[in-house]
Formats: C-alpha cells, structure tokens, sequence
C-alpha cells in the first residue's frame, strides 16, 4: 500500500510573523532568539496529509484558510515552520501559473522557460512544444511578445505549458477559473484525460462543481486546520456550512449544522416544520411536491422563501428566488402559520437529489437569511440508463431513410 | 536522482541567466553591443583625464626598471574588476527581492537564483576579461607566466565574488538599507582603491592598509601578472585564499540558516 503514496505530510505548522521588522526574523533565524510571542500569525496548525497515485484531491477552504501556504509547502517553495513533507516523486508545483513570464519574450520562449522551471531540459520541452502550441491554440501569437497578449491568452499558455509538464504529482492554484468558456472546457477535458491515465493531482479551487467534478477525494481547511478529508461529495458540504458560517451574519451562526435534521433553531423570525415530500399529478405530468407549515415567531414585514434542488456532487439543478419571483407574505404576526408547498417538475435523470430553502425576511430592499434548511429532503430518482446527467431533456434520435 | 537533480538545477541556474541576458539586450537597438560598450567608453574617458590630463601613469614596480606601461592597460584591468564587483554587490543585495515571484511561487531551491546571478554576472566579467586580453596582447605586455598567474588570481578573485554575493543575497531581503549602503561604499572605493592610479602613490603606512581592501587586493592580484607578468606577493595570495574561505563558510551558514524564511519576507 506504501509503495504508491507519493507524498506524506506529517504535522504540518506554518507561523508568520506579522509586522516584525524583517531585523528581527533575521536575527531569529540566526541566533534562535526568541520571536515576539505576540505578533506570530499562525497559518497552518499540524496538517496531515496523504497522498497515493492516482488520487485526484481537491482542496477547499475559504480566504485566508491557508490553502495556498499548504500547497506551497507541499510543493516545496515555503519552508514549514514544523512538521515534515516526504515526497516520493517528481511533484509539479504550479502556484502561480505565470510565474517566470517575461512580457519581452514570446509565447515559444515563455513555454521554453516554464518547462525549465519546472524541471524539463531543453530536449524534453522540444518534444512536447509542438503539443504545447497546438493546446494553447494561440495562432501567430504564440510567436509574438507576451506584452501583446490578453490576460486569458496569457492564462491559455500557462495552463498548455503546465499540463505537459511530466510529474508524478501536479499541484495547481487555482488557476483553471481562467480564460473563455471553450478554453476552459477544453482544460477540464485535458484533466479528466490525464486523471484517466492515471495523473495524480492535487488541486485548490473555490469551484465547488470543479470539486466535485474531478476530484477523488476532498480536504476542507479552516482557519489553519484539517476539518475534513474524505469523500468529494461530504468535503462539499462541511465547505458550504464552513462558508455559510463565515458570512458573519450571527442568525446564522450554528443553525445550518443543523440543518440536515429540518430543524431550525429558536429566535428566528420564522421557521418551517412538518416537512412533507409528495408526488402529484398536475395535467397529466407528475411533480414533486414539498409542503411545510411556516410558523412566524415576531412580527414581519415581509417574507420570502427560496429553494432549491442539488445533486449528490453539490451541483445545483434548478433555484427559485422567490423575492424575484415576486411572491412574499405580506405582515406576519408572532405565532401565525401560512402552509406553504414548493413545487417541481420532476425532469430528473436517475440519481439522488437534494432539496434546501432559505427564509429571508425583506426590510426594505434588504434580504435577511432567518433559517436556512440546507438539503433537508433527499430523493432518490430511478429508471433507466438511456441518459446520463441531470436533466431529462427527452432526448431521443430519429431516423430516416 | 539527487544527482540528476543538481544538473538540472545548474542548467536551469544557466536558463535563467541566459534569460536576464537576453531580456536586457533584447529591446535595445545595439542589442549585445552593450555588453562591450560600458566597459570601453569607461575606459576612453579614463585614460584621457587621468592618463592624459593628469599624466598618470605605471612603471615596472618590483624591478629596478622604470619602463612606463601607460595607463590604459593596469587602469583597464582595475576597471574590470571594479565593474564586475559593483555589478555582483548590487544584483545580490536586492537578488531575491527582485525575483520575488521565483521565490514565492517556483520550486527550485533558492540557491539556483544566486547561482544564475553569478553566472550573469561571469557573463559581463568574461567580455571584460577578453577585452583587457585583447588590450595586454596589442601592448605585447602579456606572457605565458602572466597569463598562469592570472588564471590563478581569477580563480581566488571568483571564490571571494561568490561568497560575497551569497552572502549580500541572504541578508538583502532582512536589511533595507544593505543596498543603499553598498552603492554608497562602492562610489568611495572606487577612488579609495588604486584602479585609477598605481598602488605605489599611496603613501606608508596607508599602502599596506589597502591589503585589508579586498576590491585592491583582487585589483593587484589580476593586475600584477597580466601588466608586469609577474607573481603577486606569497602573503597577499595565501591571506586573500583564507579570507575568501572564511567569508564563503560564513556566507554559507547564514544562508542555510536564512533561506527558510526568505520567501516570508521578500
């Protein structure tokens, strides 16, 4: 089993110290005199982390969670302050995908000193530049200065130079959020190819669909620490609440864990019960229907109720607005109830489904979240194999002669 | 493997060098002309002030001969050394600041950097060596014992650069004012050292002072055997030898102790 981990990190800490002047870490590196306890930004806190060939592992965090210092560790560029990284195999690190362009050379010259960066000798980068060009798909600029590139025409080069770097190992920054629609496309399917042949990756995105694309296996970091590693599809989620908590509003704070029970917790100003899925049957065409009962616990103004449906890899189906929609419930008092159903067509292609809402009250042109239920309803849609994906478009051929 | 991994290193450290050269030169319209360009307008303007005007000029020393070389010969050579040494003392102070993206984001280790300045750096020193060369053989100044000599000195003069600039590239990122204070010494040694006028005009006890000067002592060491083909002093040889390993060991502990928290602060 050990024989294919190619890197294992080990109780990983980084510290930065903040505004010292740069004198004193100077001299702390030097003499080991002591840092000033008080301005030590700790950034990681004792990361432990595998990874095997083959694996495909997404990291996810939110600003400031240390993403990028792991990965730099990782990579090898940062130093840790404790802990230690084995690394078995040759690991491409691309933090900054640009890193290294000069604006005075071309894009062939640029491509040459990226793959000398990343460790490929002059020979090896003449094999792979003919690839590299044909990727990139930049036509004659690929011969013209960087200086007279786009920003998404520069971002097309980094990425072609960087997956034709051979490494048992690609570490990459969030760096596919770049270029045109085609391009991108044209980059996930690269991935998905090399996943394929067996490329191992570890990738940091705040792209929970290219997450859950991709990637075998998810690691959530928060504030300096491992809080998940596992399966792609929980990661997601613990990152969502992660997030969700983050936004600062303190209504929110420790509901959503809660969430998944379709409970919400009191002082709310309204919340939903008696959670109801059904089928029905309107003009011939079934739906799904969801009915709760919305008990108000002070008064409100207005209210309004978003919902939603997602798949198991946290890909959003469909989402209704309802403050858009133009549907609110005028003047609530304390203890009222409404009886509410949130209803679906049920164009779904087999697989498991989940369903959250939102309760905003409406205070002016203000929307304020008061509970939310994040996937508190799962169903499971069966049938047969004809079509894959999401939505049942009704495909179908026909043929003449 | 970590074998493999050294050469790779050294050639991307040529890569990289490769690459600063060719960004310099490539936009101007002389484009490599400007490598041999400084060096010799430098020397033109020199030798009219103070070979001409001034009337400044080298006798054999060591002998009882007093047979003038000029000025434009031993003053070329000082030149030399004085231009590779401020080109070094300058790349290396603000090195790693100016690379902050390789230290940041690339992960080739740090040392690959100031191995690409050096060799940018013996890049400018060679065309100088060539043309200080090129000068000793038309004055028919150089020999075969020269030119042994001087390779000697070279290679001591290289040792004592290269510690120099590990050094200055490990505490340039911690202290600000390294490189201003640099620039400010490097203006007064160009006079406090005797590359415009022979060692022999500085009065005792003053003259052997200039010993402690490292910029002299490197200026004498290529200067004596390339001009008189002779042998520089035993002592100033055997005493520079063991400075430079001294500065080079010193340099090389405080970059291992250093080059960790380098990335933090540039």
């Amino acid at each position: 089993m050990s024989s294919n981990l190619l890197l294992r990190a080990t109780g990983i800490s980084k510290v930065y110290s903040g505004t010292t002047h740069p004198l004193a870490t100077l001299r702390h590196a030097l003499f080991g005199t002591a840092p000033n306890v008080t301005d030590q930004y700790p950034v990681l806190d004792g990361i432990n982390i595998e990874i095997r060939h083959g694996e495909t592992v997404g990291v996810m965090g939110g600003n400031g969670a240390g993403k990028t210092t792991l990965l730099g560790i990782l990579g090898n560029v940062i130093e840790q302050t404790e802990g230690k990284v084995e690394r078995f195999g040759r690991i491409a690190t691309l933090l900054g995908l640009t890193a290294g362009f000069n604006p005075n050379f071309s894009g062939r010259e640029n491509a040459y000193l990226f793959c000398s960066i990343q460790g490929l000798s002059r020979q090896q980068t003449d094999e792979r530049i003919a690839d590299i060009e044909a990727f990139a798909d930049l036509g004659r600029y690929f011969e013209l200065p960087l200086r007279t590139y786009s920003s998404g025409m520069q971002s097309r080069l980094a990425f072609a130079s960087a997956v034709h770097v051979a490494a048992d190992l690609i570490i990459i920054d969030e760096t596919l959020a770049v270029g045109d629609a085609n391009f991108r496309m044209k980059c996930y399917d690269r991935i998905r190819k090399m996943k394929e042949d067996g490329q191992t990756f570890l990738l940091v995105s705040h792209n929970q669909n290219m997450v859950a694309n991709f990637c075998t296996r998810g690691i959530v970091l928060d504030g300096g620490k491992k809080v998940f590693d596992g399966i792609t599809f929980e990661a997601i989620e613990v990152y969502k609440r992660i997030r969700t908590e983050a936004m600062g509003d303190s209504d929110l704070k420790g509901k959503v864990l809660k969430s998944t029970s379709a409970k919400s917790m009191l002082d709310n100003a309204a919340v939903l019960k008696d959670f109801h899925l059904a089928e029905r049957n309107i003009n011939g065409q079934s739906f799904g229907v969801v009915s709760a009962q919305l008990l108000a616990q002070r008064d409100i103004e207005h209210l309004s109720i978003n919902f939603g449906i997602s798949n198991q890899h946290g890909i959003v189906v469909c989402a209704w607005d309802g403050a858009r929609a133009g549907l609110m419930i005028p003047k609530l008092n304390p203890g009222d109830k409404r009886n509410i159903e949130m209803i679906f067509s049920k164009q779904l292609l087999p697989g498991r489904y989940f369903i959250s809402c939102i309760i905003h009250e409406l205070i002016g042109d203000v929307t304020k979240p008061q509970s939310i239920y994040q996937n508190f309803l799962s169903f499971e849609i069966v049938g047969n194999d004809v079509m894959s994906g999401i939505a049942d478009l009704e495909m179908n051929l026909v043929m003449y002669e | 493997m970590s074998r493999n991994l050294f050469k790779e290193n050294i050639r991307l450290a040529w890569d990289l060098a490769h690459r600063d050269l060719s960004a310099k030169y490539r936009r101007s319209a002389l484009g490599w002309l400007w490598l041999v360009l400084p060096p010799v307008c430098l020397l033109a303007i020199y030798s009219v002030v103070f070979g001409k005007v001034f009337g400044i000029e080298w006798k054999m020393p060591y002998h009882g001969d007093i047979e003038s070389v000029g000025f434009a010969l031993p003053f070329f050579v000082g030149l030399s050394v004085y231009l590779t040494v401020s080109d070094v003392v300058n790349s290396s102070t603000v090195l790693f600041a100016s690379k902050r993206t390789y230290v940041v984001k690339s992960p080739f280790p740090l040392w690959v950097i100031w191995l690409a300045n050096l060799l940018r750096a013996t890049v400018h020193a060679c065309v100088a060596l060539l043309l200080v060369l090129a000068l000793a053989l038309f004055q028919q100044r150089l020999t075969l014992v020269g030119f042994g000599w001087m390779t000697i000195g070279l290679l001591f003069c290289g040792f004592f650069i290269s510690g120099l600039s590990l050094l200055l590239s490990a505490l340039g990122p911690f202290i600000g004012d390294i490189s201003e204070a640099t620039r400010l010494l490097l203006r007064v040694l160009f006079y406090a050292t005797p590359i415009t006028y022979p060692l022999i005009m500085i009065p005792q006890p003053y003259r052997d002072l200039m010993w402690f000067n490292p910029l002299a002592t490197m200026v004498e060491l290529l200067r004596d055997p390339i001009v008189f083909g002779q042998m520089p002093p035993l002592l100033v040889l055997v005493g520079f030898f063991f400075s430079s390993l001294l500065l080079f060991g010193v340099a090389l502990w405080v970059f291992q102790q250093v080059k960790g928290v380098i990335s933090d602060v540039v």
